[in-house]
Formats: C-alpha cells, sequence, structure tokens
C-alpha cells in the first residue's frame, strides 16, 4: 500500500467510470458512471495528501462532496423531466439537434 | 502488513464491484454495485488515516446519493437497449479503450518513475500537516478555503434555484 498502488487503484476506478460514460445508453448508467469518476478523483486527492504529509489534498475533497451532491441534484431533474418529455431513457432520443 | 492485505482486498471488492456497475444490464442491479463500490472506496479511506472523510462519503454517497438514484430507476421505467453499437462491436470496443488506459496508467503510476519516493522533497513547508481531526479541517475551511466556501454556497443556491425551475407546474408537451 504505497502511494503509487492507490493511485493505480483510482486510475483504474476512473478508467472503469469513463467506459461506463462513453458506451452505455442509458441515461442513469451514463450519470452513475460519472459519479464513479469523481469518488475516484477523490481517493487520488486523499492518496496524495497522505503520502505527502498535507491536509489540503482532504479539503478539496469537501469540495467535491459539495459539487457532487449539486450535480446529482440537478441532473437527475433534468433527467426526469426529459423521461416526462419524451417517456424514454435513451440517450440515443436525444437527437433534437441533430436535423 | 494486515493493512496491505486488507488494501488489496478492498480494492479488489471496488474494482469488481465498478465493472459489474458498468456492464450490469438492469439499472437497479447497477445502483446496488454502485453502493458495493462506495463501500469499497470507504473502507480505503479508513486505511489512508481520513476517518471522517470515510464517514461523510458513507453518509453523503450511501445515504444519499444512492437512494437518489434508486428513486429515479423507480421513477422511469429504463427498459433501454443497453449498448449503443451492438454486443459484440461495444464490448471490443470498451476492452481496447480499458486496456489501453489502464496498461498506460498502470505504467506510469508503477514504473516510468514519475511518482518520485515519499519523503524526497514532495513536502511543501507552508501546509498544515496531514490529520484525521475535524478541528484542522475547520480552522483551513474557515480562513485559507473560505472564498472556496462561500462559492460553494451560491453553486447549491443555484442548483436548489435550477431544479425548482425545471420542475415549477405546467404543462409539458407530450412530443412523439
Amino acid at each position: 500500500m504505497t502511494l503509487s498502488t492507490c493511485l493505480i487503484l483510482a486510475g483504474l476506478l476512473f478508467v472503469i467510470g469513463l467506459v461506463g460514460a462513453m458506451f452505455r445508453r442509458n441515461v442513469v448508467t451514463v450519470f452513475m458512471s460519472l459519479e464513479m469518476m469523481l469518488i475516484a478523483s477523490m481517493l487520488g486527492f486523499v492518496a496524495f495528501a497522505k503520502y505527502t504529509d498535507t491536509v489540503d489534498g482532504v479539503l478539496v475533497c469537501f469540495f467535491i462532496f459539495a459539487l457532487a451532491a449539486a450535480e446529482v441534484a440537478v441532473g437527475l431533474s433534468v433527467i426526469v423531466a426529459y423521461y416526462r418529455l419524451r417517456q424514454s431513457a435513451s440517450l440515443d432520443d436525444l437527437n433534437s439537434l441533430k436535423n | 502488513m494486515a493493512e496491505d492485505y486488507l488494501f488489496y482486498l478492498f480494492g479488489a471488492v471496488t474494482l469488481t464491484s465498478a465493472l459489474l456497475m458498468v456492464v450490469n444490464r438492469r439499472p437497479v442491479n447497477s445502483v446496488i454495485a454502485m453502493l458495493l463500490t462506495i463501500l469499497g472506496v470507504t473502507a480505503t479511506f479508513f486505511l489512508l488515516d481520513a476517518p471522517f472523510l470515510a464517514t461523510l462519503l458513507l453518509m453523503v454517497y450511501a445515504g444519499a446519493i444512492v437512494v437518489l438514484f434508486l428513486f429515479v430507476v423507480m421513477l422511469i421505467d429504463s427498459a433501454v437497449n443497453p449498448f449503443k453499437l451492438g454486443w459484440v462491436k461495444t464490448t471490443l470496443s470498451a476492452f481496447a479503450v480499458l486496456a489501453i488506459l489502464g496498461g498506460g496508467l498502470v505504467w506510469l503510476f508503477a514504473d516510468s518513475g514519475s511518482i518520485p519516493p515519499v519523503g524526497d522533497g514532495l513536502e511543501s513547508g507552508s501546509a498544515l500537516s496531514y490529520s484525521a481531526e475535524p478541528q484542522t479541517f475547520g480552522l483551513l475551511l474557515f480562513t485559507r478555503y473560505i472564498v472556496l466556501v462561500e462559492v460553494v454556497a451560491m453553486l447549491l443556491l443555484g442548483a436548489m434555484a435550477a431544479v425548482l425551475m425545471l420542475h415549477r407546474q405546467r404543462e409539458i408537451p407530450v412530443q412523439k
């Protein structure tokens, strides 16, 4: 359990979230993958804070918490409004700007 | 030594459940897998000597955000064909991206020497040293990061106003 193993864990978690956001078409799953990437970045911040013996990285995590809470509230309400408009939860139906 | 084993155990739990979350077809199972991922990250935070942050992660994410996701999954009937390009193409390209990015970052963080050894000029002189006490967080939040706290307050206010505007009572025309 060194700095590099912690960073590898955080990076792999981030990459898995990125793959989910790239290749899924369900809106809710894509949104959960975004949350996963935020958690991965938090893990990286805490690992750097611990192994450089500073406290600022932990404080950044508090702001990430607030950001994630705001993002989830707004994003999920947008998803619900979109579902009420289109009766669908697929990203492929979000194409009204296409033509 | 026991910490090492626990770290690898919880790391394996985290990565496995994250993969399950991404590949699951039903959103409810994805939400439960995300809960497991959050529990794994929480255990890793405990191992990294950040118990306050771990408790906060458990309360905010597992207590609030996952429940919100469950409500939305319940609310909308998401019978979506889960892959964009078809099954085989999606699996192949997802594994390609995962292998390229994952291999690259394992090389970057493990072998490339970009992470200097701990205690080798990494410490900054003026910062407070790492601690798990809430007093330290409070002191820094109300001195050095006070502007950022105000910005976060404005952000939360804006989010609340946005949600209220999105869901005010009116007739939404149904387009087909």
